[in-house]
């Protein structure tokens, strides 16, 4: 497979912080329509590794790829490739929703009327009609999510990066999410994401990363074990 | 996107955000914007009024150069870096060069916003203001432009972890040394602004020509810098994110203790939020109690020598106003840390609204006291000036307003 198609790379990826080692020599690929799930006990790298693939957090030693361009070189080509979710969504408190998807739209350079149009299917898919002129700073958590969710999908981006987007959505809202999701994938485009919802990680995704000790890539029959038994697996490296 | 479209872009989102405070004013907003910008423009009002040292001294002098070069390369790193959005804003292309570019703008606003300010009691007192405006705008340019080139040199460097300003330090902490560069930013555009507007202040014919060249000096290091900041910019902005994760302190066998002292004098809750207060204060705003004793000092000396003389007591009352600022902001942004999230910890520990003011107040007086009463002694002894006794009513008085002003950025979302 050509380095072109591949949607996220990583390798040998590095990061401490006051010289407490977070990520060790991390390395993995993620492929167009794949879901892969980033997983691990608390404190394991989970969102350092997201904040690094996402330009965040600068790693110590590694390289990392996004449609094949590196996010400290080319941010701003690497952000027409990716879209990306935090665990704490950033809005402007001062504008309004529709305010704050029309400024990403414009940042972005898309089309005006498409990307109007696909701001307003999101926020319909997601509950948010009527509250277009709501701003950010009334609206509640899982709203917030929404809106943060809409900023990374209205793009279409190739890889979107989910970290703990579950969280403080209801439960159309989840299964809602999960639609676009699919959709996105047959699309061809990946996904990467944590969750402390190991069940639905282990439905959704093909592939895992867990991270530990050491970070090991689960695929195959060692994916389908993990499956079987998530707690218990994520668990034992928490203890190791 | 253009790089012109895209800092045109970022235009309108400021005007957007300020419309939509505008919009829908709250009183946190009012009090905790408006309100301190008013105590200062008043201040200086009262200043111009009661004849400050610049109106005392023959004409208007580089003082306000340093002034306002000071206040500038104080202030450069935080309108530069220390933006919320940065990061969000890279997520969705933004480019560097613009972002950077828009940054020196709005560092260039807060040069205009110093000079205007300091314009104030020239106005009150009725005296000229174009010796002033020229000498101001003369600092207020060299060192905007010049804190932009030297804080995307220091980027620069910082990225490439090879500078020789932080040879001394690196086998002691390795991340300072790499920071080394933005310690030192600040001193070229100080010296700079300071520089520039002696030599307007001396040379008064060339005054004009010499403040117009320095707008274009200005903008040009402004321009260099963009460049210099562009190829680094996807790399330097995670790092002073990460450089903004204060590392929990050092245990020294310290234990949080309430009720000992002063503190027992509050209710429990109250007194609880003022010793966290000043822990938290202490470990993020030390500066804010460091500013008091050069202060102190050097009041003590003034007042002692020249404490019959006007313009040394307005000095005295003129710094000792704006330590008090200096302090306010501290608490103020004890507040604004809180927005971030903890204020939930004062909730559910069932801290009530009157209990946190209390202890931030009575935290925030304690504050300005070792400021005030050192400096109230040599002023009632030397001075012949009546009003010492009143000068900490007058710390008690800024305290509530700094609370006050503190508690509703907290409540702002």
């Amino acid at each position: 497979m050509s380095q072109l198609q591949k949607v996220l790379e990583v390798a040998a990826l590095s990061k401490s912080y006051r010289r407490r080692p977070i990520l060790k020599d991390v390395s993995f690929e993620v492929l167009p329509g794949e879901a892969v799930a980033v997983i691990g006990p608390n404190g394991a790298g989970k969102s350092t590794l997201l904040g690094c693939l996402t330009g965040e957090r600068v790693p110590d030693a590694g390289t990392i790829r996004i449609g094949g361009f590196d996010p400290f070189h080319d941010s701003s080509k690497t952000a027409t490739h990716l879209g990306f979710v935090p665990e704490q969504p950033f809005l402007y408190g001062e504008l309004t929703i529709t305010e704050t998807l029309r400024f990403v739209a414009e940042a972005r350079g898309l089309d005006r009327q498409e990307s109007d149009a696909e701001s307003a299917r999101l926020l319909q898919l997601f509950g948010l009609s009527g509250s277009e002129g709501f701003l950010c700073r009334e609206l509640s958590q899982g709203m917030g999510r929404k809106v943060a969710i809409a900023i990374a999908l209205q793009h279409q981006p190739s890889l979107l990066v989910l970290d703990e987007v579950f969280n403080g959505l209801d439960l159309p809202s989840i299964e809602r999410l999960l639609d676009e999701i699919e959709k996105h994938r047959a699309r061809g485009g990946a996904v990467l994401l944590s969750s402390h919802d190991l069940e639905l990680l282990g439905s959704l995704c093909d592939r895992g990363l867990l991270l530990g000790n050491e970070a090991r890539v689960l695929d195959g029959s060692d994916w389908q074990s993990w499956k079987m038994a998530p707690t218990l697996l994520t668990s034992s490296i928490e203890h190791q | 996107m253009t790089r012109r479209s895209q800092v045109s872009l970022l235009a309108s989102l400021n005007r957007l955000r300020l419309a939509g405070s505008a919009r829908h004013p709250n009183a946190a907003i009012i009090i905790g914007v408006t309100l301190p910008l008013l105590v200062i423009v008043s201040a200086l009002w009262i200043i111009g009024s009661i004849g400050s040292p610049l109106q005392a001294d023959a004409g208007p002098s580089a003082t306000i150069g340093l002034v306002v070069s000071g206040t500038l390369s104080f202030l450069a790193y935080g309108v530069l870096f220390g933006g919320g959005d940065d990061l969000f804003l890279s997520h969705v292309g933004i480019r560097a060069a613009p972002w950077y570019l828009e940054r020196s703008s709005r560092l260039a606003i807060a040069g205009v916003l110093t000079v205007s300010a300091l314009l104030v009691p020239y106005v009150a007192a009725g005296a000229p203001i174009a010796a002033p405006l020229m000498i101001g705008s003369t600092a207020g340019a060299l060192a905007t432009g010049g804190a932009s080139l030297m804080y995307a040199m220091a980027a620069r460097a910082t990225v490439g972890g090879s500078s020789a300003l932080g040879a001394g330090i690196r086998q002691f902490d390795a991340s300072l040394a790499k920071a080394a560069p933005l310690v030192y930013a600040p001193l070229l555009p100080f010296l700079a602004g300071s520089f520039g507007a002696a030599a307007a202040s001396s040379l008064s014919s060339f005054r004009l020509a010499i403040a117009l060249g320095s707008v274009v000096a200005g903008a040009a290091a402004v321009a260099l810098g963009v460049r210099r900041f562009a190829p680094v910019g996807g790399r330097f902005l995670p790092r002073a994110s990460e450089m903004k994760f204060a590392p929990p302190p050092e245990s020294k066998g310290e234990v949080f203790r309430v009720g000992r002292g002063l503190s027992a004098l509050l209710p429990r809750r109250a007194a609880a939020v003022w010793v966290r207060d000043a822990a938290v204060a202490g470990r993020r705003f030390g500066w804010a109690a460091r500013v008091s004793w050069p202060i102190v000092i050097v009041s003590f000396v003034a007042l002692a020598r020249w404490g019959d003389s006007a313009p040394t007591r307005a000095w005295v009352a003129t710094a000792v106003g704006i330590a008090l600022v200096i302090q306010s902001g501290a608490v103020v942004g004890l507040g604004l840390l809180e927005r971030s999230g903890p204020r939930w910890i004062d909730r559910s520990a069932g801290a009530r609204w009157r209990e946190r003011f209390l202890g931030r107040w009575a935290y925030s007086w304690g504050l300005s006291l070792w400021l005030l009463v050192p400096v109230a002694l040599p002023w009632a002894w030397w001075s012949g000036a009546p009003g010492a006794w009143a000068w900490p009513l007058l710390g008690a008085l800024s305290a509530a307003v700094a609370t006050t002003a503190s508690l509703l950025n907290a409540e702002r979302r």
